[in-house]
């Protein structure tokens, strides 16, 4: 105690650390809205999510390897030979998938209640491009382990940037580091994966989270009628949110530790530029667009694809009215589910996509576009 | 009496600062747009494969790879060679041969070509690319 009481001397000595004492505490203690509760707890959630993929992403550097010779085997030996490898890959795999469920349920709770409206339009902006470059941490990890499916899911989603009219063919070399997808391809996406979006993420993620202290959370009140949150009346952030946050963390921690035990990430066959499985798929989160274009001309699924992305990117200047309380928003609130719906349809029937299926003893066999056809037995 | 400058030193000194600066940001993103842009991907792209013309048995295939983009070389009953490109023109999937139905399959979207290369449905926009193969010194060569 002694020691840490002449430590924090010295250092008032030096710093102004009894104002950064006091702004901490004012952090801490910061009066939230009344209206904040369980659902609140997701953005805290995403902020151990991120912490926990850059320690796990750290310790699997130590043993992998980005080369078309070794990758693959760097991986299996993470996997099966270093120390807790198999939970290190495991927690970082199912980090990312658990990362796009929570940032989807966390931007569903802002946009339900109306949290995105004036003045906190640019926070919205910045929350959408931290959940773009989620997706893109996505697609440059999936070729990481260099196994067939992560080998021909990128081959045919490079292809799909390759399509663009114009400036595709250059952009899809740029992206692969030359025509097909091969070791430049591999030294970018992991060039990108480790070092570009890690930097671009904490850039995003502190910007979003000076934005959110410096307004507070945005309360029910309509827009331009919203008052500081009143003593008595708000919730403190620390002990009252805080307290949420620490009794949801150990819960969803332990679904995450779950699904690692119960459902361990696969490593697959080696990457084999010859060969293309039967049914290779992205990862879940792109199903649905991956879906979407098989339903259209190739020129017009892809303009068509990046309709979504740019109305979630500026729908707080599309939806300017003034209410925040979703029943009192039932045209923007319908919307924004049936859009949800259409999304979580499409990603389900691209799942089912190309893949058999026994239901109550039919066997069933889904073509490209989803539809189910009744498959004899003995065929 | 000379006309007052329309801004003074310390104007100036701000727009030399703010012009250096473009300069130099310039200077830094020119080089380095043009180092990521691959350096191999202006090479030369017209290459050969050899093959014993006896390895491929009338009736049956092979995917050869190693040099370029995987080559599919068909040889059919009557003991004609034809040579396409693997890659398939819709997403580049490899295609496979099936040999119950004669076509040539992406086992992506489901594309069908013709033993011509031609597209008989499915998604692939063009026919298959195809090469031209000759016999030299016993060798069968493939010009990709």
């Amino acid at each position: 105690m002694k020691l840490r009481e002449q430590a924090g001397r010295w250092l008032d000595q030096r710093y102004p650390m009894s104002a950064l004492r006091e702004g901490f505490g004012k952090q801490m203690h910061k009066l939230l809205p009344s209206n904040v509760g369980w659902v609140h707890t997701l953005g805290g959630m995403l902020l151990f999510l991120t912490a926990q993929q850059i320690l796990t992403g750290i310790l699997l550097m130590v043993y992998y390897r980005p080369t078309t010779d070794e990758a693959y085997e760097s991986v299996r030996f993470l996997m099966l030979k270093a120390s807790f490898g198999w939970l290190i890959r495991g927690l970082h795999a199912w980090g990312a998938t658990l990362m796009i469920a929570v940032l989807v349920l966390h931007m569903l709770r802002v946009f339900v209640l109306g949290a995105f409206k004036k003045p906190r339009e640019l926070t919205w902006v910045g929350g959408v491009l931290l959940f773009f470059t989620t997706l893109g941490f996505g697609f440059t990890g999936y070729l990481l382990p260099w196994n067939q499916l992560s080998y021909w899911a990128t081959t045919v989603g490079t292809e799909v940037v390759a399509s663009i009219p114009a400036i595709g063919h250059g952009l899809g070399v740029l992206v692969r580091g030359g025509e097909a997808v091969g070791q430049e391809t591999l030294s970018r996406f992991y060039v990108v994966h480790v070092v570009v979006l890690p930097w671009l993420l904490v850039l995003l993620v502190v910007v979003h989270i000076v934005m959110i202290r410096t307004q507070n959370l945005a309360s029910l009140d309509r827009v331009g009628e919203e008052l500081p949150p009143q003593p008595g009346k708000g919730v403190r952030f620390s002990p009252e949110h805080l307290s949420r946050e620490l009794v949801v963390f150990p819960l969803f921690f332990a679904l995450l530790v779950a699904l690692v035990i119960l459902y361990p990430p696969d490593v697959g066959v080696k990457a084999d530029s010859t060969v293309t499985p039967e049914g290779i798929k992205p990862e879940w989160y792109f199903l649905p667009t991956y879906q979407f274009l098989k339903y259209l001309p190739k020129l017009a699924g892809l303009a068509l694809s990046a309709v979504p992305p740019a109305l979630l990117l500026f729908w707080p200047f599309l939806d300017r009215t003034r209410a925040r309380r979703p029943s009192q928003r039932k045209l923007s609130v319908s919307l924004g589910l049936a859009a949800l719906f259409l999304t979580l349809l499409l990603g389900f029937v691209g799942y089912l996509s190309e893949s058999d299926l026994t239901i109550f003893g039919t066997h069933l066999r889904f073509d490209m576009y989803g539809v189910p056809k009744r498959v004899e037995s003995g065929r | 009496m000379a006309d007052e400058p329309d801004f003074d030193r310390r104007q100036m000194l701000e727009r030399v600062l703010v012009a250096g600066a473009v300069v130099w940001v310039a200077g830094v993103a020119v080089p380095s747009a043009m180092y990521v842009w691959p350096a191999g991907s202006s090479g030369p792209t017209s290459k050969y494969i050899e093959i014993d013309p006896e390895s491929v048995a009338p009736g049956t295939v092979r995917v050869l790879g190693g040099v370029g983009k995987p080559v599919l070389l068909l040889r059919l009953k009557n003991g004609e060679f034809r040579a396409f490109s693997a890659v398939c023109t819709h997403l580049g999937c490899i295609v496979h041969w099936n040999a119950e139905q004669q076509t040539i399959q992406c086992p992506c979207h489901a594309g069908t070509f013709t033993p011509a290369g031609l597209v008989v449905s499915g998604p692939p926009p063009r026919p298959l690319a195809t090469y031209p193969t000759q016999v030299v010194g016993g060798k069968l060569r493939i010009q990709t």
